[in-house]
C-alpha cells in the first residue's frame, strides 16, 4: 500500500511525474483516488470481486493513457468515468446471453442482508437489491450526473430507454423506502 | 435534481473500505504489463539490429539519380533500403516514450539509432 504519510503534492506534478515513469507518483495518485473510485465501482456492481476488477482496470488504463491525460485537469472525474464505462461494458457483455430488460415492472432481488462491506442504511440495501441495470443507471444519472444522452450512447440505446428505467427504478426505491418507514412507525 | 432527497441519501452513503489486496494486485498487473512491453521493445530492437547487420556496409546508401534527372549533376536520392532499420528503431522509441519509459530504458535504443545513423552517413561511396 502506498505510504500515506507524505505531505500533499500538486496533482498536476504527480501526473507529470507518473508520465515519466515515476512509480511513486502513480502510487500517490492511487492513494488519493482509489477509495472514491472503488466506492463507485462497488455501488455500480454490488459485487466485491467485480468492483476490485473495475478499479484495477481503471488504474491500469490511467497508466496506459497517462500521456493523454491533461495534468491541469483533476484525475478523479476521469477515473470515475472510466469505471462507469467499464461497468456498462460489463453489463452489455452479460446481456449478450440474457435479454435486455425493456419494459415491465422492476422488482427488487431477495434481501441479501448486510455484508462486511456494506454496513450502512436501508437505502444502500435497497440500491443493492435493484437489478444491476437499474442500479447502474440510477447511480450514474442521479449521483454521478451522467445525462440520459450519455447513458443512452454508452448503452447504445435511446434516451427514452434510459429515462424509463431510471424513472421506474426511482419510483420503486421511493415506494420501498416509504413503506419501510411506515412499517417502522 | 440536487434537491432530490433520494439523491442526497445516495450521495451521502459512506465509502466502503478499500480492500487491502487491491494495490498489490494492481502492482502485479503493472509489472506483468511492463515485462510484456520490455519484451516487445527488445524484440523490435533485435529486429532493428538484425536489419542493421544485414545491411550491406559497402553498398552506397545513396544512388545516383536517374540519368534523365541529372546530366552532369551529383543529385543523390535515398535508396529504398535506407529506411526500414531506422523506422523500426523510431517505432520502438515511440512506443517506449508512449508508455513513459525512463531514460535508462530508452538509452540502448538511442545508442542503436546513433550507430545506424553514423553508418548511414559513412556509407555514401565517395568514388
Amino acid at each position: 500500500m502506498p505510504d500515506a504519510s507524505n505531505p500533499p503534492v500538486d496533482e498536476a506534478l504527480l501526473v507529470r511525474r507518473a508520465r515519466r515513469g515515476d512509480h511513486a507518483a502513480f502510487a500517490a495518485l492511487y492513494q488519493r483516488h482509489a477509495r472514491a473510485v472503488h466506492a463507485l465501482a462497488w455501488r455500480l456492481s454490488g459485487d466485491a470481486t467485480l468492483a476490485e476488477d473495475l478499479v484495477q482496470e481503471a488504474f491500469l488504463r490511467m497508466l496506459r493513457f497517462i500521456g493523454g491525460i491533461r495534468p491541469e485537469l483533476p484525475v478523479r472525474p476521469w477515473l470515475k468515468r472510466v469505471v462507469g464505462n467499464l461497468a456498462i461494458d460489463h453489463l452489455r457483455r452479460v446481456w449478450r446471453e440474457q435479454a435486455l430488460p425493456e419494459d415491465g415492472e422492476l422488482v427488487l432481488t431477495a434481501n441479501r442482508g448486510i455484508d462486511d462491506i456494506e454496513q450502512s442504511s436501508k437505502v444502500a440495501e435497497l440500491l443493492r437489491r435493484l437489478p444491476p441495470l437499474a442500479r447502474t443507471l440510477v447511480w450514474l444519472h442521479l449521483v454521478e450526473g451522467w445525462s440520459h444522452g450519455e447513458l443512452a450512447a454508452r448503452f447504445r440505446r435511446s434516451e427514452s430507454w434510459s429515462k424509463s428505467i431510471v424513472s421506474r427504478a426511482l419510483a420503486l426505491l421511493r415506494r420501498q423506502a416509504e413503506s419501510r418507514s411506515t412499517d417502522h412507525e | 435534481m440536487n434537491d432530490d432527497p433520494l439523491r442526497t441519501m445516495l450521495a451521502s452513503l459512506p465509502e466502503p473500505p478499500l480492500p487491502p489486496d487491491l494495490w498489490p494486485a494492481i502492482e502485479r498487473a503493472r509489472q506483468r504489463r511492463q515485462t510484456r512491453l520490455r519484451v516487445a521493445a527488445a524484440t523490435l530492437g533485435s529486429l532493428a539490429l538484425a536489419a542493421l547487420l544485414a545491411w550491406p556496409v559497402n553498398q552506397p546508401t545513396f544512388a545516383p539519380a536517374p540519368p534523365e534527372a541529372s546530366r552532369s549533376s551529383t543529385t543523390l536520392v535515398a535508396t529504398p533500403a535506407s529506411g526500414p532499420a531506422l523506422q523500426a528503431i523510431d517505432r520502438a522509441l515511440q512506443t517506449a516514450y508512449a508508455r513513459g519509459a525512463s531514460d535508462d530504458e530508452v538509452a540502448p535504443l538511442w545508442r542503436m539509432r546513433g550507430q545506424l545513423s553514423a553508418s548511414l552517413n559513412r556509407s555514401p561511396d565517395p568514388s
